[in-house]
Formats: C-alpha cells, structure tokens, sequence
C-alpha cells in the first residue's frame, strides 16, 4: 500500500520537475533571444540591486536558469543540488514579486521576456512553482535514502 | 509572363517592408519612414514620467537614433482612463488637432512644460494658445472636437490596448518585424545600448 502510494508520488514528482525543467529552459531561452538590455531593465525596475549589478545578472543569469532546468529533467545526481537551486530561486522569486506588487509597482515581471505585466496572476502562477519546487526538493532527498521506490 | 512572375516575387519580398512602419498621421511622426528601426512612444500628458522622458531623454533619442537615420519616431497618445488624468484625453486631443496643421511639436512641448498649472485647473487653452497664430488658435479649436481627431486619439489608445502597454511612457521598439516595449527609463544608456545592440542584429 505504502510502496503503491510512493510509486504514485513519484511519478506526480516527476511530471513536476520534469515541467519545472521546461519552464526554467524556456525562461532562459527567451532571454537569451533578446539583447541582455532588456532582462537588465526589468531588473532595474525592481530597484533591488545598482544597474552594474543588473548587468551582470541579465549577462549571466538566463544561462544558470537553462542549467538547473536541464539538471530538473535529467534528475538522477542532478537533481538534488538542482531542485535545491530551484527552490531557493522561486523563493527569491516570490519575495520580490510579492514585494513589488504590495508596493504597487507597475512593473513588468521580466520572468518570460519583456511585456509581462507583474499581476496576482503572476503570483498565483510563482507560488504554483514554489509548491512543485519545494515538492521536488523533499523528494530529492527522501527518494536518495529509500531508492528502491524512486523515480527521480 | 515571365515579366509578371518577377514582378510577383519583388512585390511578396517588399511587402515586409511596407508593413514594418505602422500607420501613422505624419505630423506626429519624426525622420525617415524608410529607418531600419521604428519607435512609437504611447505618453499621457498628464503622466510626469512622460514629462520628464519628453524634456530630458527624447532630445538624446531623436539626436541618436532619429537625425541619424536609424529610428523612425511616431508619436503615440495614451491617456490613461484612471480618475487622476481627467485632463489627459483633452490635451491628447488638443495635441492631434495641432498635428494637422504641423503644429504638434510646438503644442506637445508647451503641454508638458505647463504640465502641473493645466493639470490643476484644466484650462488647456491657456498654455496652448501662445504658440499658436489667432488663426490657428481657430484652426485648432474647432479639430480638437472633429470626430476624426477623437477617433485618431482613440486608435492610438486601442493599439495601446492591444499591444497589451501597461505603463506610460511606453517605446514601442519595431526592429524586423518584432516589437518590443522599452519603460525603463532611469538610464538613457541602456535604452541606447539596446537599441545598438539590436541593429547589430
């Protein structure tokens, strides 16, 4: 019954990383697409970090982003250090958004690109992702001491 | 035959380039329609952000990217429907009707400048009137009512809509078919950088 149970669990945790890992690729993807300037100004408009910060993160962050993306959907000995990166991210994530949306910030998200407007349904979508990354991150651990019903 | 197949085939490979520059009244449009790159910038009168991108950034734009021939800029009006810019749609309107007698400029910079007293008192006119002729005071108060500069107003308004602009003032950046919308505007060099770095595209 326990071992049933787990096996579902498991391939619930896998859909879920395995869409988690899309996401982060796409995100990446699409702002590699576009010049670096435009991820750097939705980071300015968070009024976070100074403008030589945004820089370096608009150059670099998008390829860390593909990274724990494919190190999702790969799994295997990826995916602790990967779901744990994810998690921590979208909680850094949803702190800022939350953040700029209690502020009344009319703000772009800068998640998928320019154009995005920071709305609830921008919140209710990272906190989705916060849930399935927190998920994953239990898993990745839990499934690493008993691995004879592990999925991940 | 042979002649109407060749001629086909350069029209389907102009045919981009037409619908690269959007439509646009042209006294409210600077430099080429021919520019690589065109900008639409969406500003509500009432906006100071727009007050402050009209008088201190969009000299540097039209300097660098306009007179040089890489930008084509149409001026866009989006006055935002929220209670605070009750004046906002009037001086759009105002602002139209002095585009069609080539006067958009001359009104667009004399609306920003008063910015603050007409947006007080809504006593438009006050301000607009003195860089106009007694004739054109004329010409331009009775289009500020023509059903045909409303109805331009609100197609800049719609497009805004459409376009899904969330904020003024808004760069609609079209760059080979895509467009892109720049808001950020606390550091003029990275606009410029961008814009750059897109032509290298």
């Amino acid at each position: 019954m326990t071992s049933s149970r787990n096996r579902i669990l498991g391939i619930a945790v896998l859909l879920v990383r395995v869409i988690l890992g899309a996401i982060f690729v796409y995100a990446g993807y699409v702002k590699l697409r576009d010049p670096w300037q435009l991820f750097a100004a939705s980071i300015a408009s968070y009024e976070l970090v100074p403008m030589w910060m945004g820089e370096i993160i608009a150059k670099w962050f998008p390829w860390f982003e593909i990274a724990i993306g494919v190190g999702l959907i790969i799994g295997r000995r990826l995916l602790p250090p990967s779901a744990v990166f994810t998690a921590l991210l979208l909680i850094f994530f949803n702190v800022m958004l939350w953040r700029a949306f209690l502020q009344g910030k009319e703000i772009d998200c800068g998640c998928f690109g320019p154009g995005e407007a920071l709305t609830w349904k921008t919140l209710v979508r990272d906190g989705s992702m916060l849930a399935g990354a927190l998920l994953v991150t239990w898993w990745a651990f839990v499934s690493r001491r008993r691995p004879q019903g592990s999925l991940a | 035959m042979k002649y109407m197949k060749t001629f086909a085939l350069l029209l389907a490979a102009l045919l981009p380039c037409f619908a690269a520059v959007p439509d646009a009244d042209k006294g409210k449009t600077m430099g080429s329609p021919t520019a690589p790159i065109v900008m639409e910038l969406y500003s509500d009168f009432m906006c100071p952000h727009c007050k402050h991108l009209h008088e201190d950034i969009l000299p540097a734009i039209v300097t660098d990217f306009v007179k040089s021939g890489k930008a084509y800029l149409i001026f866009r009006e989006y006055p935002l429907a929220i209670p605070q810019h009750v004046y906002s749609r009037p001086a759009a309107n105002i602002a139209t009707a002095a585009a069609r007698i080539g006067k958009y400029q001359a009104v667009n910079d004399a609306i920003f400048k008063n910015q603050q007293a007409w947006g007080m008192t809504g006593k438009l006119w006050d301000f607009v009137n003195p860089v106009l002729t007694p004739d054109e005071q004329k010409k331009v108060q009775a289009l500020a009512n023509d059903p045909s500069v409303l109805a331009e107003v609100q197609h800049d308004y719609d497009m805004a809509q459409k376009a899904r602009l969330n904020q003024t003032p808004t760069v609609l950046i079209t760059y080979k078919g895509k467009s892109t919308p720049w808001t950020y505007w606390d550091d003029y060099n990275l606009f410029k950088s961008y814009v750059n770095d897109l032509l290298k595209k």
